[in-house]
């Protein structure tokens, strides 16, 4: 239901996708943008983002109609999803113009009744399609319903904004029986040429849902937006948010280590407050996140999200169960398992079964990789999975489970070094940065050449600031926070977005013989961290220096540091 | 690195111009770089060594300076090297594939030694 939405204020950071989402229609109109394929983690705010879309422009005097469709594992039957589309646009199409959201949800009165006289035409698309279906032409019928939007527009001269919701699933449309797939996502492809009909399609795993494109002629005709995790200073807001209205004390920094943990995963900071809710908390300490979390990753709802996703990929609680135990075999070896070797005789089943389910756990996005199988970094994954083993294969009580897994997690490791400096944009404001940053390499006793090499970086990442962001505040924010395995430095600058993607990666040869030979600065930056990344933040640009520190790298023998 | 402090100092050896950027290589002192490299150039100087034995820091912008010198330099037919670079200068040439159009030296006798072998047209 597309109705069904946080309200607009707490939906944070992603007002810019909003914006450009909503301008989807018209720019699509002047040949400025196609279709979105949009991607993220699970959990990361796909459906959200969708559905703040559509409440958006549902409310607004706006000459885009919007429809919002999720597929299902209960309608992935022809026909059968067929009819629910079919259904689900003209509900939302005459809701939309009655401004009654009730005929969405299917309560109300009957929606033809609901029909506009200067939209009569859909009567006619709604008899043609009952004839279809009494004739039981599937085909017909599936035709039919995923080119009603784009006949509702080339009827009406106003766009419909469709968003898919799971197209992944699209992969599995079938005809008689499940596992028949035919290749019906397919059918998609003439309304996505559409111009009046641009779509933005959405599901997980990125990997699964660029496949419903390989197979189809309408791939090149989609952008890619990515929803990446949120910054942790953004996604601490909004646990404190979340915490606030519970009730709930929490601490800055214990919260930002724990939301970094999530992998600033919006799902994952919900399903956590509201665990520490239930179990009746009125604070937010380190033990008490780690508490609900062990919880939550085991028996609660982030335990339940992923058992719903497992069970959906692999219906036969015996093939799960030696899901599990595959899953546990990849991931204590590192790397990328490519042949499945041993795996077969270790567990004591068929190769053909072992490849399988692998094949399986990858389509739902539990393993990754490129020609084999990888268990993801994120823990959160992982220790549900775990947690799953220690249940079924261990026969650990819940207890024990929740038990093992907080004790993981109970040291809390000394408090990270933080602090912030403001730089005037002013000629060789840099190097002040650079100087502060010795301070702190000093503390962290980093090797002087490493430090030095930092430092460059550092100063890259200040002149980018100072000479792109073209802002009226001609300020510099710098946010350092080091622990003894790890670096972060937030530059920030406010004024124009600065995108990575369209940096071009500068070609020594060419560069020689043209006018401009500058454009080295985030090759530096990106050579010399380990990560870097660029996130905006409200009216702010954020440029993101990540570093781990390797054992290597820091002087242990103080002789050394003299010499 | 101090701010402001830049100098750029030379000398010839010979048919060979020895130049000594000093401190931190940014865009005023690698447009005075430029400037003194250009005008051994005009002079019809084809043998430039740079020497890094003064200079603390080249960032990116000194970078595309560097960049225009070599421009320059091939443009007459002329040969440039570089010499007493840092461990982290070098890595960051060899990155950016600079080091592709220079000839490296630890020192400048080296290079010195090197250039007055060949016979440039
Ligand atoms: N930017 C955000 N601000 C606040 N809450 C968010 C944000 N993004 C997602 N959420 C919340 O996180 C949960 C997961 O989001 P959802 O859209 O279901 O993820 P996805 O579809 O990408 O798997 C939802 O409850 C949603 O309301
Ligand atoms: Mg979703």
């Amino acid at each position: 239901m597309p109705f069904n939405c946080i309200p607009a204020t707490d939906f944070v950071n992603r007002t810019n996708e909003v914006l450009y989402l909503k301008r989807l229609p018209d720019l699509r109109e002047r040949h400025l943008a196609g279709n979105i394929l949009l991607e993220g983690a699970n959990g990361s705010g796909k459906t959200e983002l969708l559905k703040q879309v559509y409440r958006s422009i549902y409310w607004e005097d706006s000459p885009i109609v919007p429809f919002y469709y999720a597929f299902k594992t209960a309608t992935l039957k022809a026909s059968i999803f067929a009819q629910d589309y079919f259904t689900q646009f003209i509900r939302q199409y005459i809701s939309f113009f009655s401004k009654d959201p009730s005929l969405v949800i299917g309560r109300g009165l009957s929606p033809a009744r609901a029909i506009p006289p200067s939209a009569a035409w859909l009567l006619d698309l709604m008899d043609e399609f009952e004839e279809l279906r009494k004739a039981g032409d599937f085909c017909g019928q599936l035709l039919a319903a995923v080119s009603a939007p784009a006949h509702a527009a080339a009827m009406s001269g106003k766009p419909v904004l469709i968003m898919l919701d799971n197209f992944q699933m699209a992969l599995r449309l079938y005809e008689t029986t499940p596992g028949d797939f035919s290749g019906l996502a397919g059918f998609f492809e003439s309304p996505m040429k559409m111009n009046l009909c641009p779509h933005i399609v959405t599901g997980t795993p990125t990997e699964t849902l660029e496949s419903v494109f390989a197979e189809n002629a309408f791939r090149g005709t989609a952008e890619r937006m990515v929803l990446r995790p949120l910054p942790d200073d953004v996604a601490r807001a909004l646990l404190k948010s979340f915490c606030d209205k519970l009730g709930i004390r929490e601490e800055r920094e214990t919260s930002i280590r724990f939301v970094r943990f999530l992998a600033c995963n919006p799902l994952y900071i919900k399903c956590i407050a509201h665990s520490i809710r239930r179990m009746g908390k009125k604070e937010a300490t380190h033990r008490d996140l780690w508490e609900s979390y062990s919880h939550e990753v085991s028996e609660g709802e982030i335990a339940l999200y992923w058992s719903s996703i497992l069970s959906e990929a692999l219906r036969e609680p015996g093939i799960r169960r030696l899901a599990v135990r595959l899953f546990m075999h990849l991931a204590e070896s590192n790397g990328e398992v490519t042949a499945t070797g041993r795996l077969p005789r270790m567990l004591g089943v068929a190769e053909a079964e072992v490849k399988e389910v692998l094949a399986a756990l990858k389509c739902a996005g539990f393993l990754t990789g490129t020609t084999g199988y990888k268990v993801p970094k994120e823990p959160v994954l992982r220790d549900f999975m775990h947690s799953l083993y220690m249940q079924d294969i261990d026969s650990k009580t819940p207890d024990q489970v929740r038990e093992l897994i907080r004790a993981k997690y109970s040291e809390q490791g000394s408090p990270d070094m933080c602090f912030e400096i403001i730089l005037p944009s002013v000629p060789d404001a840099e190097l002040i940065a650079a100087k502060a940053f010795e301070q702190i390499a000093q503390t962290l006793k980093l090797q002087p050449e490493v430090t030095e090499r930092i430092q460059l970086a550092l100063i890259e990442a200040c002149i980018n600031a100072m000479e792109h962001s073209g802002s009226f505040e001609r300020k510099v924010f710098l946010k350092f926070r080091a622990s003894e395995e790890r670096l972060e430095i937030a530059v920030e600058s406010s004024g124009r977005f600065f995108d990575p993607e369209a940096v071009e990666d500068p070609a020594i040869e060419l560069k020689l013989t043209s006018a401009n030979k500058r454009g080295w600065g985030l090759k530096l930056i990106q050579s010399i961290m380990d990560e870097v990344r660029i996130e905006r933040i409200d009216d702010r640009t954020r440029v993101l220096l990540i570093k781990n520190i390797k054992k290597e790298e820091v002087v242990h023998d103080t002789r050394k540091l003299q010499s | 690195m101090t701010p402001g402090s830049f100098r750029v100092s030379s000398k010839k050896v010979g048919d060979v111009a020895v130049i000594y950027p000093q401190g931190y290589l940014n865009n005023v002192a690698g447009e005075g770089l430029v400037h003194e490299c250009t005008s051994y150039i005009e002079k019809g100087t084809k043998k430039i060594v740079i020497s890094f034995s003064k200079t603390e820091l080249v960032n990116s912008i000194g970078i595309s300076m560097l960049l225009s010198v070599i421009e320059n330099l091939l443009n007459t037919g002329g040969e440039l090297c570089f010499t007493d670079m840092s461990k982290m200068l070098k890595e960051t040439f060899e990155m950016l594939g600079l080091i592709k159009f220079i000839t490296t030296f630890d020192t400048e006798a080296e290079a010195l030694n090197y250039l007055n072998t060949i016979v440039l047209a």
